[in-house]
């Protein structure tokens, strides 16, 4: 298996933001470019369909454009971005009875943000162009079974590939709890992994 | 600690953030030191940085898509996308005239009057496609997305 490095920080995203509240459209369009992928890749995750993480992330980024007078720099293009996009997710799942409160969500006394929510149908198949890969099923069999908050945290850091002062910044959270969160998320994933992908990491 | 003693908590956190290339550089060799005399916490950075390959190995980002994607946005790839346009574009005018020259001339053996049906055929299929985009451009500003470029 190859050598883990882990990836640089992240672009600086406020410039272009900047430009696209002066009504820029190339410059939108350049931001809307950079971002879309990690959309895509995050919703994905997040939803398990090529189709459904598209059309969000479209939305998202539709959305964006038009709320561009409200975005504020000390908030990241980033944070803003990736709320949208993780609202827009958990409403498509609600609305598709996919997911379910964790624990006892009492929606009168609790913020929605802070509600993690268990998969109903925790069946999730690899991205088409790994559907031919036994293993790549199996593994992503395993993420299908943890929350979405887990498997949040999980997409940000090893599929978007961010740095845990990213990952703060992105969730609104200290970066402990960062830490914490990840580890958890992480020790429930290799406890997910059947038992020859959980080999192969004891190797 | 002793080599083979159970891994703390605390232990298989700096494991983690090790392997993440996100310990302080202040404990990096302290820990390295650790790493060197403990097998399982040798092992547990190990099975954290295999974790993440595979994650990184089985992301749903098509690397091959991406790829590509970066070539075609180019202003390079651009240019010559457009330059490739008018080439068509003229090699379609080009070979209209030469058609109509060989159909019409007078050692041609195809019927005058099929030569004018062809051409007619054809200037109705470029008249349609012209339609159709005209159409599309006209209807832009309905499209949800004209917004975003990709």
């Amino acid at each position: 298996m190859a050598e883990y490095i882990p990836s640089p920080p992240t672009t600086d995203f406020a410039p272009l933001m900047r430009a696209a509240q002066g009504g820029d459209r190339d410059a939108f369009g350049r931001l809307a470019s950079q971002l879309e992928p990690r959309g895509r890749t995050f919703a994905r995750a997040m939803v398990g369909s090529e189709e459904d993480a598209m059309e969000l992330t479209q939305e998202c980024l539709l959305r964006m454009w038009k709320a561009r007078a409200d975005w504020v720099e000390a908030r990241g293009v980033l944070p803003w971005f990736h709320g949208i996009l993780r609202n827009l997710c958990i409403s498509l799942l609600r609305s598709k009875e996919r997911v379910r409160a964790k624990d006892a969500f009492r929606p009168d006394q609790l913020d929605e943000e802070d509600v993690d929510w268990d998969y109903v149908d925790p069946e999730l198949q690899p991205p088409e162009h790994l559907a031919s890969d036994e293993r790549a099923r199996l593994f992503w069999a395993a993420l299908g079974k943890l929350s979405t908050r887990d498997r949040e945290i999980l997409a940000l850091r090893h599929f978007e590939e961010l740095a845990y002062a990213e990952l703060a910044q992105r969730l609104r959270i200290p970066e402990g709890t960062v830490m914490s969160r990840l580890f958890h998320a992480r020790r429930r994933l290799r406890e997910a992994l059947p038992r020859e992908l959980a080999e192969e990491l004891r190797r | 600690m002793s080599a083979l003693q159970p891994l703390s908590e605390a232990d298989l956190m700096q494991a983690m953030r090790h392997a993440d290339g996100e310990l302080p550089a202040s404990e990096v060799a302290e820990f390295e030191a650790r790493i060197a005399r403990e097998p399982l916490l040798a092992a547990e950075v190990a099975a954290q940085r295999r974790l993440a390959v595979m994650a990184r190995n089985w992301s749903p980002r098509d690397a091959a898509l991406e790829a590509w994607e970066a070539r075609e946005s180019s202003t390079l790839a651009r240019v010559l996308r457009l330059v490739g346009i008018v080439v068509l574009c003229a090699g379609v005018v080009v070979l209209l005239g030469f058609m109509h020259f060989v159909l019409t001339s007078e050692y041609s053996r195809v019927p005058l009057w099929m030569a004018y049906v062809f051409e007619v055929a054809l200037v109705g299929f470029v008249y349609l496609l012209w339609r159709a985009v005209r159409a599309r451009l006209a209807t832009r500003h309905l499209d949800p997305y004209r917004d975003l470029e990709r």
